[in-house]
Order: C-alpha cells, then sequence, then structure tokens
C-alpha cells in the first residue's frame, strides 16, 4: 500500500498542478454531466452556462441550481458553482460563480452569458468569464477575461448536434498576473433511442493534450428516474450518476472514477420557477 | 520456468501445429466472429472451442432446447433466448419458424442465421421415453486425418524427434438423443508409434461415455469429460471466449457435464462424474484422477513423490526430453457443484480440490510472488444469476482456501429493441488460486486484476450494427515483463453494414494501452514504458453468384513502445465455392502480409478440416495461400484435402529450435476422410 501510495503521489501532484488543473474545461460541468463522461455539449439543462451557453434559448423558466464537484475524496480539492438563468422575450441570460481550492491555492469564476434562439432548429450562446486564481506559495493572483460561444442544431427530433469553442484568443504563457486558459473546441450530439434512452457522444480538442473522446448513456425508465453512465478518454474515466427529476426539482448524484486517482463524487440540484 | 510463463510460451509454440476441436464440420455459427479473437483467446483455444463443441451436430429442436443447448448456437442474445423459452412455455411449441416472428427481439437476420441450425420436431415430444428405438438410431462417425509438412524440420535431420513426420488422427463417436460416446487418438507430427514405457501404439488416446435424461440422472460421464459451472470462475476445464466483439454475449451458460472429445492431453477430467435433478434442485459430482506432463526436476528414485517445477501443456512428446515429462504427474481433481433453479433464478454453490502427486518447486520470480507453491489447491464458491423484465444480472465469488478471493459482476440490460448495454466489473487478488479458472479478463490467467467494462450493441433495421466495448483495467501486481503495478485500457468497435445485394462490409478498431519492461541495459531497474497499440481492419464479403463468393481483408496494426514504432499490415482474398447439390465444394486464399517485428504481427483465422479450424499469426515479410477441397464420395463417405504454403522474402529459416526449417518456404497437406453411419 505505501507503494502505491507513493507511485500515486507524483501523479497528483502534476495532475491538481495549477496550470494543469484550471485547464480542465470539465471541472464547472453538473453531474448529471460527469454522468455521462462529460459528452453533453448537446445536452440541454441549466449548466448549459458552464456547458454550452446556446443551451439557455432552450430554457423558458427561472432556474437556479447548485452543484458540488469533490476530486479524488481530497477535501482540499472541492468545487462549487451556483448558476441562474433568467429567460427574457429576447433570449435567456445565465448568470453563474465557482469556486475551486481551499485557503492557499483557489480559482473562481464568474460568467454572464446569453442565449438565443436564431431559428426553430438553430440556437446560439455567447459567454464572458472572469477567471482568478491565487496561490499563496507563490503569492500571486492571476487572472483573465475568457470569451466562449456555441451552436445548437436540431436535426430531428431524436438528434441534436452541439458546438461549441471555449477561449478563441488563445494566450500561451501564464505569468505572476496573467492567467492563461487553453482553448477548447468540442463537437457532439445527442441522439435518442426512444423516449428513455438517451445517448451522447463528443469529441474535445484542448489546444494543449490530446484529443479527449466522450460518451455516455442516460436511461429513464420513467418519468423520474434517470440512470446514466458515461466514459471518456485522455485521461481514462468512467462514470455513473443516478438522478430524480419531480415537479420543479432535479436532483443527481455521480460518480466519476480516475483510474490511478480513484473516485470524483459530485452532486447537482436546480430548482425551476 | 514458472507455470504460468511455461504456459504461455507453449501456446504460442502451438501455433505450428493447427489447432484441433472437435465440433461441427466447418461451420462457424454466422455471428461469431472467430477474426474476433484476441491474442489471449488464440492462446487459450488451442485446446478446443466450445463454440464448435456443440454436442449436436444435428440442428437442435427449439422446442425443447435448453438455454444451455440455445445459447451454444451462438447467434441468440440472453434476451432471446429468455423470450423464446418464455413464448414456448406460454404458447406452447412452436408448430412453424415462421412464428419466431412474432417473439420480441427475433428480427430477419437472426431468423436467416437460425434456420439452418434449429428444426421442429413435435414426434419427439411424443417419443420421448423410447429408449430402446433411440439407441437403434444411433449415429455412428469416423474421422481419420493425416497432415504432413514437406519441409524437414531440424529436429528430423538431427534426429532428436523419435518418431515419423506424419501427424495421425483417428476418431470415432457413436451418438443418439441419450448417449454419446466415442474415442479420440492423435500422434504428432515427430511422436513415435511405440509399446514402451506405457505407450499404445499411438501418443493420445481419450475414450468418453456420457449419457443424459436417465430419469432422475441428468448427466452421467464416465471417462473423459469436462466440467463448467457458474461464469467460469471456479470452475471451467473447458476453454473458453473472453472478451471479444460480441461483449452482450459474454454471458456464459454452463453446462456442468460434457463429453471431452478434443486432442488437449492434458486438460480434461478423466473418472466418473454424475448430475443429479430433482424439481428445482440439482447436485452434480465428478471425480477425476489421471497422469499429466510435468517438468520433472528431481527424478531420484528412492523419493517415491517426484519434484515439478511446472505444468506442460504442449501435449508434445516428440524428444528424449518431452517423453521424460510424458505423463509424470499425477493429478486428482473431485468437486461437487450444487444448484438451485427457476425460470429466472439461478444459484449455484461449487467446490473443487485439485492436488498432485508430488513436490511442486518452481522458481521464483517477483512477480509470481503471491501465486501457489503448493500441490494443492482449493476453491469455495458460489454464483448467482436472475432476470426481471428488461435486466439480466448475474455474478461468481470465489475463494481459494489458502488465497485470495476473485468475484465478478455484471448487468446486461436491453434498453430498447436497438440498444443492448452491458457493466462488468471484476477483481481478482494477486493472490488468488485456481488451476480451472476461466473466466474474462485481461490476463490470461484470473489473478492479479481489477477491471471495469462496458460495452453496446446496436442493431438497426437489419442491415446496420455497431457494437464495441471500453475496457479499464488495473493489475495491482507485478506481471511478466511488466516490473511494477500497471493500469490498461483498450476500445475496440466494430460496424458492420449489410448492402441490399447482400454485399456485406465490415470496420473494425482497436486502441489498447498497457504498460511493458523498456529493455534495460544493466538487469538492475526496470522501467515502464506504455504500449500503444492501434489497428484498423476492413472486411468485404461480395457474393458474386449463390455458388461463388469473395472475401477480401486488408488489416493494419500500429504499435508504438518507448521511441520505437513498428507497423505491420496483411491483405487477403478468399474465394469460396459451394454448390447445393455438386459433391465438390472449394476454398482457397491468396494472402500478402508484412510487418516490422513478431509484436506487430497479425492474426487470421483460416477454414481448416472437419473439426478444427486453424488461427494463424502472420509475422515477417512474405506471401501465404491455401486451396481446401471437399469431395463427398457418397452420402456416408467424404474427403478433404488441404495444401498451404508460406514464403518468406526477408527469412532464409523458419522457426527456431528443433522447429526450424531451412529455407525460405514452409508448405503442408492435410488429408481427412470422414465416415458416417
Amino acid at each position: 500500500m505505501q507503494l502505491r501510495h507513493l507511485i500515486f503521489i507524483p501523479a497528483i501532484i502534476f495532475f491538481v498542478s495549477n496550470e494543469t488543473y484550471s485547464q480542465d474545461f470539465n471541472l464547472f460541468q453538473s453531474s448529471r454531466s460527469s454522468a455521462i463522461g462529460n459528452a453533453s455539449v448537446a445536452l440541454i439543462d441549466l449548466w448549459c452556462i458552464n456547458n454550452n451557453q446556446a443551451g439557455l434559448a432552450l430554457i423558458n423558466h427561472k432556474t437556479i441550481g447548485l452543484t458540488v464537484n469533490n476530486k479524488f475524496l481530497i477535501s482540499k480539492l472541492n468545487n462549487t458553482s451556483l448558476g441562474i438563468a433568467l429567460p427574457t422575450n429576447s433570449g435567456t441570460f445565465g448568470f453563474s460563480a465557482s469556486f475551486f481550492g481551499y485557503s492557499l491555492y483557489n480559482e473562481n469564476k464568474f460568467s454572464v452569458g446569453f442565449g438565443k434562439k436564431l431559428s426553430k432548429k438553430i440556437s446560439s450562446g455567447i459567454q464572458l468569464n472572469y477567471f482568478s486564481a491565487h496561490s499563496a506559495s507563490e503569492n500571486s493572483r492571476r487572472m483573465t477575461l475568457v470569451g466562449e460561444a456555441g451552436f445548437l442544431f436540431r436535426i430531428s427530433n431524436k438528434l441534436i448536434i452541439g458546438t461549441h469553442l471555449f477561449n478563441p484568443t488563445y494566450n500561451s504563457k501564464s505569468n505572476n498576473t496573467k492567467l492563461a486558459l487553453p482553448t477548447v473546441l468540442r463537437i457532439g450530439f445527442n441522439y435518442n433511442f426512444s423516449e428513455k434512452v438517451f445517448s451522447y457522444l463528443e469529441v474535445e480538442k484542448n489546444i494543449e493534450s490530446k484529443n479527449r473522446f466522450k460518451s455516455g448513456l442516460t436511461y429513464q425508465p420513467n418519468n423520474v428516474i434517470r440512470l446514466s453512465a458515461g466514459i471518456s478518454t485522455n485521461p481514462t474515466l468512467i462514470a455513473f450518476g443516478f438522478g430524480i427529476a419531480k415537479e420543479h426539482l432535479q436532483f443527481d448524484i455521480s460518480f466519476m472514477q480516475h483510474q490511478v486517482l480513484g473516485t470524483s463524487p459530485q452532486f447537482s440540484m436546480q430548482y425551476e420557477f | 520456468m514458472n507455470s504460468k510463463i511455461s504456459f504461455q510460451i507453449v501456446f504460442f509454440l502451438f501455433f505450428a501445429k493447427s489447432i484441433i476441436v472437435s465440433g461441427q464440420e466447418n461451420e462457424i455459427p454466422n455471428n461469431f466472429d472467430l477474426m474476433d479473437l484476441k491474442e489471449k483467446d488464440v492462446e487459450q483455444s488451442a485446446g478446443q472451442f466450445r463454440a464448435m463443441d456443440r454436442d449436436n451436430l444435428t440442428p437442435i429442436n427449439i422446442n425443447n432446447a435448453s438455454r444451455q443447448e440455445l445459447s451454444s448456437l451462438n447467434l441468440l442474445s440472453p434476451f432471446q433466448i429468455t423470450n423464446l423459452i418464455n413464448h414456448v412455455t406460454k404458447n406452447g411449441p412452436i408448430i412453424h419458424l415462421a412464428e419466431l416472428q412474432t417473439i420480441s427481439g427475433f428480427n430477419a437476420t437472426t431468423i436467416k442465421a437460425l434456420i439452418p441450425h434449429v428444426r421442429i420436431d413435435q414426434n419427439e415430444l411424443i417419443n420421448v421415453h423410447n429408449f430402446k428405438k433411440q439407441l437403434l438410431t444411433s449415429e455412428h462417425l469416423i474421422i481419420t486425418r493425416v497432415d504432413k509438412i514437406l519441409q524437414e524440420k531440424k529436429g528430423f535431420i538431427n534426429n532428436d524427434f523419435q518418431g515419423d513426420r506424419n501427424r495421425y488422427y483417428f476418431k470415432y463417436q457413436l451418438k443418439n438423443k441419450y448417449i454419446v460416446a466415442g474415442v479420440t487418438s492423435e500422434k504428432d507430427a515427430g511422436e513415435q508409434l511405440s509399446f514402451k514405457n506405457g505407450q499404445k501404439g499411438l501418443d493420445y488416446y481419450s475414450a468418453h461415455l456420457f449419457a443424459k435424461d436417465l430419469g432422475l440422472i441428468k448427466q452421467l460421464a464416465i471417462g473423459d469429460y469436462k466440467v463448467e459451472v457458474g461464469q467460469g470462475l471456479n470452475m471451467w476445464s473447458d476453454f473458453s471466449l473472453g472478451k471479444s466483439t460480441d461483449i452482450i454475449q459474454i454471458k456464459k451458460n454452463a453446462r456442468k457435464l460434457s463429453p471431452y472429445k478434443s486432442t488437449n492431453e492434458n486438460r480434461f477430467l478423466r473418472g466418473v462424474a454424475s448430475t443429479v435433478e430433482f424439481k428445482s434442485i440439482s447436485l452434480t459430482s465428478f471425480y477425476s484422477r489421471k497422469k499429466i506432463d510435468a517438468n520433472i526436476i528431481d527424478t531420484d528414485t528412492t523419493d517415491s513423490e517426484p519434484s515439478y517445477s511446472s505444468y506442460s501443456a504442449s501435449g508434445l512428446h516428440r524428444t528424449i526430453n518431452e517423453l521424460e515429462n510424458r505423463k509424470t504427474l499425477s493429478e486428482t481433481i473431485w468437486g461437487s457443484y450444487f444448484a438451485f433453479d427457476k425460470r429466472t433464478f439461478h444459484i449455484g454453490a461449487t467446490y473443487v480440490n485439485t492436488a498432485y502427486r508430488g513436490n511442486y518447486e518452481r522458481s521464483i520470480s517477483k512477480y509470481g510472488g503471491f501465486q501457489l507453491n503448493t500441490n494443492k489447491n482449493s476453491v469455495l464458491g458460489f454464483d448467482i444469476d436472475f432476470s426481471y423484465k428488461n435486466i439480466i444480472a448475474f455474478g461468481e465469488f470465489s475463494k481459494s482456501i489458502d488465497g485470495g478471493i476473485a468475484y465478478l459482476a455484471s448487468t446486461l440490460i436491453n434498453l430498447n429493441k436497438q440498444l443492448t448495454m452491458i457493466v462488468l466489473y471484476r477483481n481478482y487478488q494477486r493472490n488468488y488460486h485456481n488451476h480451472f479458472s476461466n473466466s474474462i479478463g485481461e490476463n490470461s490467467n484470473n489473478i492479479n486484476e481489477k477491471g471495469f467494462l462496458i460495452g453496446f450493441e446496436s442493431q438497426f433495421r437489419n442491415k446496420f450494427s455497431i457494437k464495441g466495448y471500453y475496457d479499464v483495467f488495473n493489475f495491482p501486481w507485478l506481471k511478466y515483463q511488466v516490473s511494477a503495478p500497471s493500469f490498461g485500457n483498450e476500445i475496440i468497435l466494430k460496424v458492420n453494414y449489410r448492402f441490399k445485394n447482400k454485399l456485406q462490409a465490415q470496420i473494425k478498431l482497436l486502441m489498447k494501452n498497457k504498460f511493458k519492461d523498456l529493455a534495460s541495459e544493466n538487469n538492475s531497474i526496470r522501467n515502464l514504458s506504455p504500449i500503444y497499440s492501434r489497428s484498423i481492419r476492413f472486411h468485404i464479403v461480395v457474393p458474386i453468384s449463390p455458388t461463388l463468393s469473395f472475401k477480401s481483408r486488408a488489416e493494419y496494426k500500429l504499435q508504438k513502445f518507448g521511441n520505437d514504432t513498428h507497423d505491420g499490415f496483411i491483405l487477403y482474398e478468399d474465394l469460396v465455392y459451394r454448390k447445393l447439390g455438386s459433391p465438390i465444394s472449394i476454398t482457397a486464399r491468396y494472402m500478402l502480409f508484412g510487418t516490422d517485428n513478431y509484436d506487430t504481427r497479425i492474426y487470421t483465422y483460416e477454414n481448416d478440416l472437419p473439426y478444427s479450424f486453424a488461427i494463424t499469426s502472420n509475422q515477417y515479410t512474405g506471401s501465404k495461400y491455401y486451396l481446401l477441397i471437399k469431395y463427398r464420395i457418397n452420402r456416408k463417405l467424404s474427403t478433404w484435402v488441404k495444401y498451404s504454403a508460406i514464403n518468406y522474402t526477408d527469412k532464409d529459416e523458419i522457426s527456431s529450435g528443433l522447429d526450424q526449417i531451412n529455407g525460405n518456404r514452409k508448405s503442408e497437406i492435410k488429408v481427412l476422410v470422414k465416415y458416417t453411419f
């Protein structure tokens, strides 16, 4: 056991070193998204705010939500996000705030997004984010403003294709005051086999790392319960989730398994007014 | 040498030989894709193949076929089997095959594939107890076969091999509704025909007498037999398929006892066994005692118990050394299996005890540090299996009495008509010991492995199907040539498309990442490096006419390890001529292959004589062709001839050691005669 931990420690350090970690685009997603391996570029729920803002256009009710994500059962690696969607006559606005880390190292994100239906079949969204990262050891507070945009295409009643671009203005170097984030392009779809079976597939290209292939499946035996499973490559992840949707309330929990680092549990809830 | 390595190496050597299986004549069930077999399966398949080892050479009666019989066709998913059985129970026997269409999950493709293998026989239901009549209507089968490699191996030139260059094979079998009985015998090339040292002519004999459905006694085996229970974790003496793209067929349907008819000379049971069944309860008991091959290291005759370093699995007894190891170790296996069966629920408990008469002194290695050190082992375990609506769940647990535990659990969900999913978790501890464990895994033995698999199969309108799986595995302890705990993953995806004119196209993708030791100059510390394998395969079946069809395949494999990248490819064209009513049928292949090294070898299945199939590994550069002709002399007598040849362009000698052939060409001729009455 000792030996195994020794092997894992460098891996953990590598994985959570501030440079690498802040680049994990999937950090701020909901547990419903985690449960399908984050193959969620065409998934529509409140957490489009942190995912693909084009989905905001399809939210018709005021919605508020909270998601809490823990990494590898390490108490200091928690991420908490709060989100609100406000539909108006011209489109839907989304606001979110996210906090990750602890006193010695933390990251914050504040976002304002807007999604609008362009036609019956096409919707689009944009968002502006303010990121900041504080490291006590380096005595630094780095920050940046980043934009993102996405599209959703409803091809048929069964098929929705989504695409999303994060941070098109790539700036490769961080310095003591400036935080650099990678460009991430995602494209994927959501195909409904039936009213009970939903499948998701996505390819993610992060300019600084290998292509990721993600896929997931959600099974809804009835209107209340949903069961999900998903996978993701680079790194290899396997995920499961369980969700309940009852009237205005949705509640989801998920577990993501990293081959070396272990389990990351997460829960999300949202309330629709 | 450790038993595990020698086991693997021996199987690699085994490729030189074609692989003999008992079972159905050259007919591989349609959707059973032997080409999907992975290296591990190939290594393990040397003995026999379950899929082809169906008891029924004749089509099975669909109205009273058991779950095991139906699943042995390898054509039906567990859900289709459940639906079929439920349909028969609810609506009575099926009167016409067209009725199959009304059963949920049966589409035209399935039914078409099924028709040649099933029959509807209502008379049988009436005659069920006419035992005498059954005995008189037995089918008899006699097979003789001779193989010869035309080039002389080094072992023959040096006179190291004691016998002649021919391989002989003989088989007789009697079969009726209640009884299967027969004799199988074999002499490999290089083995001698001798009547000395306990040998009686040929090198290997096997005999079986197997009866079923004798009142309370459901199964009775005398002589050579196989035992398989649960999901193969506790006891599965037969070889079995591991992971394959047909991932939803992964659930095993154990036959408990079955006759042994193959030519693997070590891995079977010899003795008596029976299954007694009363209503939902059954009890299977077995006892086996025989001598197997082992590498004896201490031949001190004063000690009544020899010391041995490993079990030898090749069954080859050509040289003096090999002959010295022949049948040197006495093996006793006994155990029992208790099962409770309801239609949708099954639970079973197993106990197996294995003992060898001798002192096991295996060589010490770090990676084998937790493996069995003694000549005795026993396992105790249970298995569960149930279905509810569109869900089938199954699992098995096993504990080796002086070692660790192993278990697996899986769920199959039929999500809708088009989509079936499977999830499977397995955990085999590094100190779990079982000689006869044969369940799913990445390792060839069920030890030192944790893994999680998600798989699916999706079918759209009989035309288009896609299936695949994603498997993630960890090895908590060292492995052979992997000097640290490691992990890996594997993705396989296969797309099949059937065009209107019966043309079939298939694409298969494989990605696999594992770790292996980097070769180091000094032997002190070894570093692991990832080994990435990628392969892509295109396969097309073109029916030119009802009698003539072409099959083409291209496969490319890329492997990256350390700083080296190697690749390999194969390209072949098959021609199959088969005309209804014509006594002659012909299969031919021409293939080109080129690989950078042995690690980038590509496996191909090739047609072989009946009751055998061959999987060959193709490495280095060259061409290969074969011609297989069947000639039916009359209704009872048929003969097959196969000629095959390989020419290497980059080698002056083939193989190594005693198997070495000088020159760049290896050719082989095989002749088989089959007589039924």
